[in-house]
């Protein structure tokens, strides 16, 4: 895979000048190079782990039903089994006990739902395994199916709630008075690349950070990390003289790029 | 089951409809793993750590599994892509105090130059051909030589900073700054003729 050894570092060659020509166009592939850009070294582990887990989350879900089945109807052949031979023997005490036993487990089971690491769908899953592993009846097994099926739903929209919405949605943060789009076109046409030697063809972005007082003035305004000491400058003279903006107590970044 | 023999060679599409009709997660777990380099990589970019950027990505594949047949989408590489880029910069929001406004100032490149350099050209182009070639000369001599020895020479960024001692990111500003001026040459150029 070409991508794959590119970003484990193959860096030269036609073909990484092809990645390269690439990302050139397009602005996904290029955050990505950014991104291990930044690393010293990368751990393709890591992206063999997170295709391994997706993995097994998708397989889980209809196979496990289908072997939850498997094993619930071996079992059920020797719950029977044994159930004949106890029969046999005339001890039905040894019966109450087994379904008592089951019951509370359950139970423990349904409180366990509300506990929220993904760690806890795993436990539960074992605790169910080991009360199918008892001698319980046909009827509990069905029971614990759903269960399982209702507590791993509980917890996934739990997290699901507890996770905001897929669009940001952006409140009480200061915003351009003109809007976003019209600042962005200001920032385009008011940027005066530096002409000193040092900055001229200097490359990146610089994030600038700044308060906004009563009047939607910028103030306090200054660069994160400097870049470039006439390519600073200029980010702050285009906050420091270009338009207004919504009050807020909020600090406002933002990203411009040289 | 049967159907996964060549699950691989299904298009984005393709799975995401069959993900739609049938509700098996197989279909959209194979299709999410296509993107995870990509995914992890921007992740990267903007949360810098691998832990977390390996959890942004896992998380984001647990919301969309629901959800994402309610949305309508129509070229999934190009969703993704913002869906992605929406997700890690929430992150980014709930973890810092400060307001994260993304503005890239710097917008994709047009192909055009690009368009110029390769090998499937028409007649149409040969008047910028003609211009290119005039306005290659113009160029100073650092972003001569960069822009003639990615775009003609085929030749990666590292294979250039090894022939000219130049540090990697002024390759990357020499040749960026030496397309913009191409561009502006040859429109200028094409112009008055």
């Amino acid at each position: 895979m070409e991508l794959r050894r590119y970003i484990q570092g193959h860096r030269k060659g036609k073909d990484a000048n092809r990645i390269e020509r690439e990302a050139m166009k397009d602005p996904f592939l290029s955050d990505a190079l950014e991104g291990y850009d930044r690393l010293d070294k990368l751990d393709v582990r890591r992206i063999s782990d997170i295709r391994r887990d997706i993995k097994i989350k998708t397989r889980k879900r209809h196979t496990f039903i289908r072997n939850f089945s498997v094993v619930a109807s071996l079992l059920l052949c020797i719950a029977m089994g044994t159930y004949f031979l106890l029969k046999i023997e005339e001890i039905p005490e040894k019966e109450q006990i087994a379904q008592s036993e089951a019951v509370p487990d359950i139970q423990v089971l349904a409180e366990e739902k509300p506990a929220s690491p993904p760690a806890a769908s795993q436990a539960q899953k074992e605790s169910l395994k080991q009360i199918v592993s008892d001698e319980i009846s046909e009827d509990d097994i069905m029971e614990d199916d759903i269960m399982a099926d209702e507590a791993e739903m509980a917890i996934i929209s739990q997290e699901l709630a507890a996770k905001p919405a897929l669009s940001p949605k952006r409140l009480e943060m200061p915003e351009p008075v003109i809007g976003d789009e019209a600042y962005k076109k200001y920032l385009e046409e008011n940027r005066i690349r530096p002409t000193d030697d040092a900055c001229k063809d200097i490359q990146g972005e610089i994030i600038v950070l700044f308060y906004i007082n009563e009047s939607g003035r910028p103030y306090n305004i200054r660069v994160k990390e400097s870049l470039c000491t006439s390519a600073d400058q200029e980010a702050i003279r285009l906050v420091e003289k270009g338009p207004d903006w919504t009050t807020s107590e909020q600090e406002a970044r933002i990203t411009i790029k040289f | 089951m049967f159907l996964r023999k060549n699950i691989s060679k299904w298009t984005d599409e393709e799975l995401l409809a069959a993900y739609k009709s049938s509700g098996k997660s197989d279909y959209f777990g194979e299709l999410y793993n296509r993107y995870i380099p990509l995914l992890y990589g921007v992740c990267l970019k903007y949360l810098h750590d691998p832990d977390k950027s390996q959890d942004a990505v896992m998380q984001l594949f647990e919301d969309l599994l629901p959800k994402i047949n309610k949305y309508d989408i129509d070229v999934f590489r190009t969703w993704i892509y913002s869906v992605i880029k929406n997700h890690c910069l929430q992150i980014l929001r709930k973890e810092s105090k400060e307001v994260v406004v993304d503005f890239s100032v710097n917008s994709m490149e047009s192909d055009e130059i690009l368009h110029l350099f390769s090998d499937e050209k028409d007649e149409n182009d040969s008047e910028r051909m003609e211009a290119l070639k005039n306005c290659l000369k113009k160029l100073s001599e650092q972003q001569h030589v960069c822009v003639t020895h990615f775009f003609m020479d085929e030749m990666s960024y590292a294979d250039i900073v090894d022939t000219t001692g130049y540090t990697l990111k002024q390759v990357k500003s020499y040749i960026q700054n030496g397309k913009r001026n191409l561009k502006v040459c040859i429109d200028k150029h094409t112009q008055w003729n």
